[in-house]
């Protein structure tokens, strides 16, 4: 963690420090410039390999047939998707820390994935030829029951964050058993549904964005006002609630924020796991817990995150392709073992 | 509190209905598989001589035209490969694993039929793109091929008249009727041969495959191996099951079934490549299958899983043949 | 800003913790609640910070209910610190004390000079400035215990209210936090404590009322009020009260009923 030594040292961020506030700048910054570089090369690299040329002819122009095919309707709609899937799932996730107190909470975890991701298989096994609006708005409907599912068991009243995690844990393995079940016994299970069980962006398209953006702007947005409110909340209840915060009121719209969001992610490349655990951790060590910072950082590291992994599941064995969520389980797994050990 | 007490529910009311409202709303702008074959018989009368353009009906039901003779074709599944060669044309870019005809093997491979590669297959610069009516008729897969800006045809078999109705199509595609009307004349023939011939014998028979956990499924009449056996007049006592499992058209069998059924013969089709051991060979050494008919008459026989599984398609002609050979002797 | 408690009657779950209060207390009073354990003085404390919905009867927070005025705008003139607050650890006591900003900024608003000038004039008044750069769970029990009552500061409360402030805090800590209590009492705030600490009640509080049973036991001066009979018939064992000799203060203790000690 070099990156916030070497920002805390500009005048800047000594300026943000005397104000309370944490010190962002420069590792934001940095992020950006990945997100930037890793953005580009996604555009350039793949089953076909693009000059920078290339990929600027095919962004800006019709000039290059071939190039404008590849680069506008394959790779830079997956490219946007994969950002939106990572940012949705990584403010998902630091929602959810916030709110559980819990850094183990996540959406994989709390089983709001698998809520959406069984809607998703209803609507594709009850009609294959759905479309993506469609899926979306399943996918968001199960997203919004499983987060109100976790509420009315968990949290209605008191508060336990372990009464929570169990109930997240068993809402994700009964949804997740009951989406192995429809899709083994489905007309349409193809190779495909490994795509959706692991999480992937292959054939991610225009539509799929379109579909889902609706519901993931949004959705940041509430976040990014809900950040606030959530850093009252990390407090414990009776403070946050002696600082005038509804904390039952507040707690239902952040995990209805965080159904829509997950379930928004899972339309576009189903079950990806781990993005909303290890993300919400990269972002505190870069900024701190102001959840001001935490959570759009978050979104930055998530679209990170997923862009990386996407790249790496298109490389590896190209042609074919690995489904990219298990990339982010190959970092998200180690990443959670070194936090059992390291940080209780 | 009293204000939030209603809020679970009615999200939860919301969420119902808009799961409903989806569900109702998505057939719109999905052609079904059985939509085509009228039509693009329709099309294809065999003496009416077809010059570019031409506009064919494909199996999905979709209006494609072809500006001139396809020369630069990918086809992306081993059915489609086989459909391309018996209208006599040739191919650049194809799925994995196709091992027919010989000369598509020096083709480029594109990816796997499920999960075909796009940017390979723009980089091929085809002028047609023949995908495959079963695999990729999901909206996950044939919406990108429809967008690659590049004339897309499906075609695919799941049924003898697919086959003939596949023939057909890229027979207008390549502006090759003659040769593929010989050919669907052919099948047909081959069919009725082996029909006269194996009817006659009064046979039952399962056609099975088992998942890596040694599940049997069963060929029903709504799959290809199934539809073969139909064709033939074979009876086959699985064909009233209901669909379940993974693979359309077959049915999960339990042991007792099959023991119930007690068949003249058993098909066994085989996914996993070799060295993994032949169905054929496992199922009799099953104690509970050794008593069954099959077994102890020694008519257990490996079909080909090509002919019978991944590649429906013009050999159906020969899946006929090894069906009479099994059951006649000849 | 008075704080006036109206047949306040407070329950979890169908059990009846506090029975019909009523109670006023003045602008600029300090006030001691103490009651054996489960008397209820916690629960009619989180009731008079609107942390707990009564049953029946209301607050009035000057001339308003406490439940018709908007949660932030009754946080901007009323600070709890409930008892042993676990959250935060991660936090620089600066970052802590700016969590009480809350009720004052808008939700998108950006820091205010008020703002600063608030925190800054909380850390000073709770004695945290010197180590506002360190986080809340590398300070000394009694360091992190002045770190909250910073960020109940930060909101710029009329009144302040706290459970249990000294509990678990060495005598000098206990000392520590009175102290500050008193100072900003005297600068004005109402303060409204829950101790259990008797003798801490009667040298630091000009008030102390007793709870028994979620009903007022007595209520009144420490000097007037600490007398054996009243104490015994709260706390159930028997007392002896003896006077501080500098100040005049009574200061009660427990009698040991088999007389350890005494021979």
């Amino acid at each position: 963690m070099a990156a916030p030594h070497a920002a805390q040292s500009g005048a800047l961020v000594r300026r943000a420090a005397r104000r309370g506030l944490p010190r962002p700048v420069a590792i934001v910054g940095l992020a950006l410039l990945l997100l930037l570089i890793v953005g580009f090369l996604s555009l350039m690299y793949g089953a076909v390999n693009l000059g920078p040329g290339e990929v600027w002819s095919g962004l800006t122009s019709d000039s290059d047939l071939f190039a404008r095919n590849v680069v506008w309707k394959i790779r830079y709609p997956r490219l946007v998707d994969g950002m939106l899937v990572g940012a949705a799932l990584a403010v998902s996730g630091s929602l959810l820390q916030g709110v559980t107190r819990n850094p183990l909470a996540d959406p994989t975890i709390l089983g709001i994935t698998a809520a959406a991701g069984l809607a998703s298989a209803i609507i594709i096994v009850i009609n294959p030829q759905a479309p993506q609006w469609g899926i979306a708005m399943t996918c968001v409907a199960g997203g919004l029951v499983g987060a109100g599912l976790l509420f009315i068991i968990a949290w209605r009243g008191a508060v336990s964050p372990v009464r929570l995690a169990l109930a997240g844990v068993a809402l994700s393995a009964f949804f997740g058993a009951l989406i192995v079940a429809l899709l083994s016994s489905s007309r349409t299970f193809l190779q495909t549904s490994l795509g959706f069980l692991a999480g992937g962006l292959y054939g991610s398209e225009w539509r799929d964005f379109d579909a889902a953006v609706p519901y993931i702007v949004p959705g940041v947005l509430v976040a990014f006002l809900l950040s606030g409110r959530l850093n009252a909340l990390a407090l414990g209840d009776d403070v946050a609630a002696g600082l005038g915060v509804s904390t039952d009121r507040t707690r239902l719209l952040i995990l209805a924020v965080c159904g829509l969001l997950t379930a928004a992610a899972v339309s576009i490349a189903g079950l990806v796991g781990f993005v909303g655990l290890v993300c919400p951790h990269l972002a505190r060590f870069s900024v701190g817990s102001d959840n001001r910072y935490l959570v759009p950082v978050s979104a930055l590291y998530g679209a990170l995150l997923v862009t990386a992994a996407d790249l790496a599941a298109r490389l590896v064995i190209a042609p074919s392709e690995i489904p990219m969520g298990i990339f982010t389980a190959a970092v998200g797994a180690p990443f959670l073992l070194y936090l059992v050990k390291f940080r209780g | 509190m009293k204000r939030l007490g209603s809020l679970p529910l009615f999200l939860l009311i919301l969420a119902l209905g808009s799961l409903l409202a989806a569900g109702c709303s998505g057939d719109d702008d999905g052609p079904s598989t059985s939509a085509s074959p009228t039509a693009s018989n329709a099309a294809g009368t065999p003496n009416v001589k077809a010059a570019y353009p031409v506009t064919v009906t494909d199996l999905l039901g979709r209006t494609v035209e072809i500006k001139a003779k396809p020369k630069v074709v990918v086809a992306l599944s081993p059915t489609a490969v086989e459909f391309v060669y018996a209208a006599g044309g040739t191919i650049v870019g194809r799925s994995g694993s196709v091992d027919f005809p010989e000369a598509a093997k020096a083709a480029k491979e594109v990816g796997t039929a499920y999960q075909p590669n796009f940017e390979q297959i723009l980089a091929l610069k085809p002028d047609l793109i023949v995908a495959d009516s079963i695999i990729h008729a999901q909206p996950q897969l044939k919406k990108p091929l429809e967008d690659l800006g590049v004339p897309v045809v499906f075609a695919g078999a799941d049924s003898f008249q697919k086959v003939l109705d596949g023939l057909t199509l890229m027979g207008r595609v390549f502006d090759s009727t003659a040769t593929t009307t010989t050919l669907s004349a052919s099948i047909t023939k081959a069919r009725d041969d082996a029909k006269a011939a194996v009817a006659s014998k009064d046979v039952s028979a399962v056609a099975l495959i088992a998942d890596r956990d040694q599940t049997l499924y069963a060929a029903k009449p709504g799959s290809y191996a199934g539809d073969v056996m139909n064709q033939l007049g074979i009876k086959n006592p699985a064909a009233s099951q209901p669909d379940s499992g993974p693979f359309p058209g077959y049915t999960t069998l339990a042991p007792e079934k099959l023991i119930e059924y007690n068949p003249d013969f058993i098909f066994t089709i085989t996914p996993a490549p070799a060295p993994a051991p032949r169905l054929s060979t496992l199922l009799p050494q099953i104690p509970p299958f050794k008593g069954l008919k099959a077994v102890t008459n020694r008519r257990v026989v490996e079909a080909n899983l090509e002919l019978f599984l991944q590649a429906p398609g013009p050999r159906i002609i020969e899946a006929f043949k090894a069906i009479t050979i099994a059951v006649t002797g000849s | 800003m008075k704080l006036i408690v109206e047949h306040l009657s407070l329950g979890y779950a169908g059990r009846h913790v506090v029975k019909d209060i009523s109670l006023e207390i003045d602008a600029g009073e300090m006030v001691a609640i103490v009651g054996p354990n489960g008397s209820g003085k916690s629960t009619l404390l989180r009731g008079m910070a609107r942390l707990q919905k009564p049953e029946s009867g209301r607050v009035l927070l000057g001339q308003s209910d406490i439940r018709s005025l908007g949660t932030r705008e009754v946080a901007r003139l009323l600070a709890i610190l409930p008892q042993s607050p676990d959250g935060g650890a991660d936090l620089t006591v600066r970052e802590l004390t700016w969590r009480g900003r809350y009720p004052h900024q808008g939700i998108l608003q950006r820091a205010t000079n008020p703002d600063f000038e608030a925190v800054e004039w909380a850390m000073n008044a709770a004695d945290v400035a010197s180590f506002a750069e360190r986080s809340l769970g590398s300070l000394s029990g009694g360091e992190r215990q002045r770190a909250w009552i910073a960020l109940a500061l930060a909101q710029q409360p009329k009144v302040l209210l706290l459970d249990e402030p000294t509990s678990f805090l060495d005598i000098a800590h206990q000392l520590e936090i009175m102290m500050l209590l008193h100072k900003l009492n005297r600068e004005g705030m109402t303060v409204v404590t829950v101790l259990h600490d008797l003798v801490l009640a009667a040298r630091h509080t000009d008030r102390v009322i007793a709870i028994r049973d979620g009903q007022v036991a007595f209520d009144g001066p420490p000097r007037e009020v600490f007398e054996a009979c009243a104490l015994e018939r709260v706390f159930l064992v028997p007392m002896t009260i003896l006077q501080d000799p500098e100040t005049g203060l009574p200061i009660p203790l427990p009698r040991s009923p088999g007389g350890i000690g005494t021979g």
